[in-house]
């Protein structure tokens, strides 16, 4: 007659279970190695942009060319007339729309998105913290034994290693792994970025710019003498602040990839079936 | 046309906003001498050029350079130089009492 004996409490170096059910893994915070942005257009709209304290200094600079020709005598030069600078101040100027003004945004945070990942593969947990175990009728060896010609009233044993074992059922309350899960990538895109509006703009210092007019020329030929009189205008422009109001931004991200995404994982009500158990070690056995 | 920043654009605000600024001219006399001396100078000068292309003789440039040196010795002993310069003078005074602006 084959024997099976039953252990109260038992480790095992390895089992196979046919059926292995999870209740819930629990996800934590995520944290994403690099976030890159393909393709990335944004269009500021704004409402309206004025120009504050606009002064101007014009200045004009005169050339005059001469040439003399006498038949048996000529001659030609120019000279320097000098220059005239004048004072133009324009207060503040309105600009009544500016349109779409292109930019390029190097980060840029989306919420509520659905991602693509990349399969998982050589998932390495590093070890974890098991709680809650708990194997209900285990027997072993799990194919029975057989004792002939041997009778105990009550029968001790220390240690025991059995090569082959079967439970019933295994549970794991709680295990949580030290590793974070790593995926190696994953693609979002096309993305259309919400239209959001902004506080008014405004520069903290004054801009100052010069830019120099093309030389103008009035000519005059007398015959034996001419010349022409050379103008060439130059406007320096001073603005206290540039002033954006009622901007709006709109854009587009063509694709979006994230890379090392790290996923702390706690993994709760794990539950085998049918489980066979390859190597287990017992003690405080009782027949 | 380097570029002008904003202390620079103050001080020149500050030079230019009540009044004009004006940057007289800085233009040299034109020198030339217009004495009869000087113009036979060139005039002959003028002529040796026509003589080397053979536009003229050199028996005609021969009696020309005499004739423009019995003239030029006529010139100093009257000293031509100082009347052109007093004539000019003279213009100038006429001229700008009609324009009411320096001239010369």
């Amino acid at each position: 007659m084959a024997q099976t004996i039953s252990i109260a409490q038992a480790s095992a170096a390895s089992a196979v279970a046919a059926d292995i059910k999870i209740d819930q893994i629990v996800l934590g915070g995520v944290t994403i190695g690099e976030l890159s942005l393909d393709n990335t257009t944004l269009d500021i709209n704004s409402g309206s942009a004025s120009l504050d304290s606009v002064r101007m200094v014009l200045s004009l600079d005169f050339k005059f060319d001469w040439w003399i020709n006498l038949g048996f005598w000529s001659d030609s030069g120019n000279s320097d007339l000098g220059s005239l600078s004048f004072a133009l101040e324009l207060g503040d100027v309105s600009i009544p729309s500016l349109g779409n003004i292109p930019l390029a945004v190097p980060n840029i945070a989306l919420a509520g998105l659905e991602a693509a990942f990349a399969p998982v593969t050589s998932i390495d947990l590093g070890g974890g913290n098991i709680a809650g175990i708990a194997a209900t009728n285990i027997a072993l060896p799990k194919n029975g034994f057989t004792l002939t010609g041997l009778g105990f009233g009550a029968v001790n044993i220390g240690s025991i290693d059995v090569p082959e074992a079967a439970a019933a059922q295994f549970t794991v309350q709680d295990f949580h792994p030290t590793a974070s899960i790593v995926m190696p990538s994953a693609t979002i895109g096309p993305v259309q970025v919400p239209s959001a509006s902004a506080s008014d703009i405004q520069t903290t210092s004054p801009v100052s710019f010069n830019a120099a007019a093309s030389q103008q020329a009035l000519s005059l030929s007398l015959g034996v003498l001419g010349g022409s009189i050379n103008v060439i205008p130059t406007a320096y422009v001073s603005i206290g602040a540039l002033a954006l109001r009622g901007v709006t931004l709109t854009g587009t991200v063509a694709q979006a990839i994230l890379k090392n995404i790290g996923v702390p994982v706690d993994i709760q009500g794990i539950s085998m079936n049918d489980i066979d158990i390859a190597q287990l070690n017992a003690t405080s056995i009782t027949l | 046309m380097p570029h002008m920043d904003h202390a620079q654009f103050e001080a020149l605000w500050q030079n230019v906003k009540s009044k004009p600024m004006v940057q007289r001219a800085q233009a040299a006399p034109i020198q030339a001498d217009l004495s009869l001396t000087g113009i036979l100078t060139h005039y002959m000068a003028m002529a040796a050029l026509q003589r080397e292309w053979g536009k003229i003789s050199q028996q005609d440039y021969n009696d020309l350079d005499a004739a423009a040196n019995a003239l030029k010795a006529v010139l100093v002993r009257i000293k031509d130089s100082d009347l052109v310069a007093e004539a000019s003078r003279r213009n100038a005074a006429v001229i700008q009492a009609k324009l009411a602006k320096p001239v010369g």
